[in-house]
């Protein structure tokens, strides 16, 4: 147990604080000792690196339960300091983005002489536009479940800006899809084969949950870092959930007969390939066999027989 | 010419020079809507002196442009060619993009009348859109797309002129 002083510095070298603390004490105390100090940067604001090595670009980052000792910090050492912005909480965010498209397609559904006013007579729904508005009500309605019951988030906020970024998303989406289905002029596709699409797509949407749950029980209480998922549709796929959650939308987008409804599965099937490579590469170079590390297997990345 | 000029975009991907194949491609797509889609198929526009002026925006920038092209790649590229291709663009560039967006402006009551390029309800994809309101949404995105690819430009000029002229044509 000895006093150690670590100075805290931006990424240009500017002196942010000086901190004297334990060293035994964490970097999560290291970060509540900095907002002490500037009552602006609260914890989650703050991305604590170690200063690059020779020949290096970046040094690696601080995780919060480490302690100084064991990332080889020591009085006098230079910790460098990022400011990550105002930040908002990870379910906040789902929240948002999930409850507006829950409003916004079925405004669409009720209120027709609102978004088409220029329509003489407005025909009653059919019955595959009735189950299309259910189908899409109950999925958000899931998503938010999902939020608040089953999701385990590895960080806990992200910066604000991204609630504008997600929620022009999902809210654009959203009316782009309703405008069309919901549309005066509507042609409903035959009533039988849109009824056993919606089946189908409620059946990838249950195996969807199934995903996240084991996902989300995948580590045992308080274990962090990365595992292998295994079990149902992770025996075969990386992002199992991603892969039925993309086949839920082509089921939709068929049983309403939409471009619209492609373009949104499109647009999305586009944003998770991106995350489920990252993610399948970051398993494949941790799991390499060595070292008594398991070996990854041999897997999908997130869309069979293609990806 | 135009289409051709596609594969202006395949050397910006390839690298053969070194411009970002994304500015390169909306260049294309913008000209090839301006001139496919508005000049060409709409006839009451011809008689307008934007569509000649545009034209011949469009060609002056090449005029000097593949000349400087072929001199560099022969590495005979005298200082004026080279002050003359990162400066003939400060006039030419905003003129032909308003007068793009000059023909745009008075293309959308023919579009609208006519239906041009657009897809109605009903049909079976359940899909529609409508051209002219494309046009009005792209009029607004303009000046600010024009502005990205135009300050590209202007940094670019700063870069190769700022050295006197003569040395930035023997380093190129």
């Amino acid at each position: 147990m000895a006093v150690i002083t670590v100075k805290v510095q931006s990424r240009s070298g500017k002196p942010v604080t000086d901190v004297q603390l334990d060293s035994t004490a964490t970097v999560s105390d290291l970060k509540k000792k900095i907002h002490k100090a500037k009552s602006a940067l609260y914890p989650a604001r703050q991305r604590l690196t170690l200063p690059p090595p020779p020949g290096a670009k970046s040094g690696d980052v601080l995780k919060d339960g480490a302690t100084l000792e064991s990332v080889g910090l020591k009085d006098g050492s230079v910790v460098l300091f990022k400011d990550l912005g105002t930040q908002i909480g990870y379910s906040t965010v789902f929240f948002f983005e999930y409850f507006g498209p829950m409003v916004i397609y079925p405004a669409f559904f009720l209120f027709p002489q609102i978004f088409y006013p220029w329509a003489d007579k407005v025909p009653e729904k059919t019955l595959v536009q009735k189950v299309a508005c259910a189908y899409w009500v109950f999925h958000y309605a899931k998503r938010i479940f999902e939020t608040f019951f089953v999701h385990v988030f590895g960080h806990d906020t992200m910066p604000i800006f991204n609630l504008f970024k997600n929620c022009s998303y999902y809210y654009g989406f959203a009316a782009y899809v309703a405008y069309f289905v919901n549309h005066p002029q509507y042609t409903t596709p035959p009533e039988t084969q849109s009824l056993v699409l919606f089946a189908l797509a409620l059946i990838f949407q249950l195996s969807n949950l199934r995903c996240h749950i084991i996902l989300a029980n995948l580590r045992k209480p308080g274990e962090k870092g990365y595992k292998i998922p295994a079990g149902f549709l992770f025996n075969y796929i990386t992002c199992a959930n991603y892969f039925a959650e993309i086949m839920g939308w082509v089921c939709f987008s068929l049983a309403t007969q939409t471009v619209s409804g492609f373009l949104f599965t499109a647009a999305g099937a586009y944003q998770m390939a991106v995350w489920a490579q990252g993610k399948h590469k970051r398993l494949v170079k941790l799991f390499d066999g060595k070292d008594g590390r398991p070996k990854y297997p041999r897997r999908w990345i997130m869309l069979p027989p293609f990806f | 010419m135009q289409m051709i000029a596609f594969v202006e975009i395949v050397h910006a991907a390839t690298g053969l020079v070194p411009s970002s194949p994304l500015n390169t491609f909306m260049q294309w797509l913008g000209r090839s809507n301006a001139l496919y889609r508005i000049a060409q198929a709409i006839p009451e526009l011809h008689a307008n002196p934007a569509a000649p002026l545009m034209l011949a925006c469009w060609s002056l920038g090449e005029v000097v442009r593949y000349p400087w092209y072929a001199a560099t790649a022969a590495n005979a590229c005298p200082g004026w060619l080279t002050w003359l291709r990162y400066s003939a663009f400060i006039p030419i560039y905003p003129t032909g993009v308003v007068t793009e967006m000059v023909l745009m402006y008075l293309a959308l009551p023919f579009i609208r009348d006519r239906g041009l390029f657009s897809v109605f309800m009903p049909n079976n994809y359940n899909f529609a859109f409508d051209y002219a309101t494309f046009i009005a949404v792209v009029l607004l995105l303009y000046p600010y797309l024009w502005w990205g690819l135009y300050s590209t430009l202007l940094r670019q000029r700063r870069k190769k002129l700022s050295p006197p002229p003569t040395a930035a044509a023997k380093t190129d």
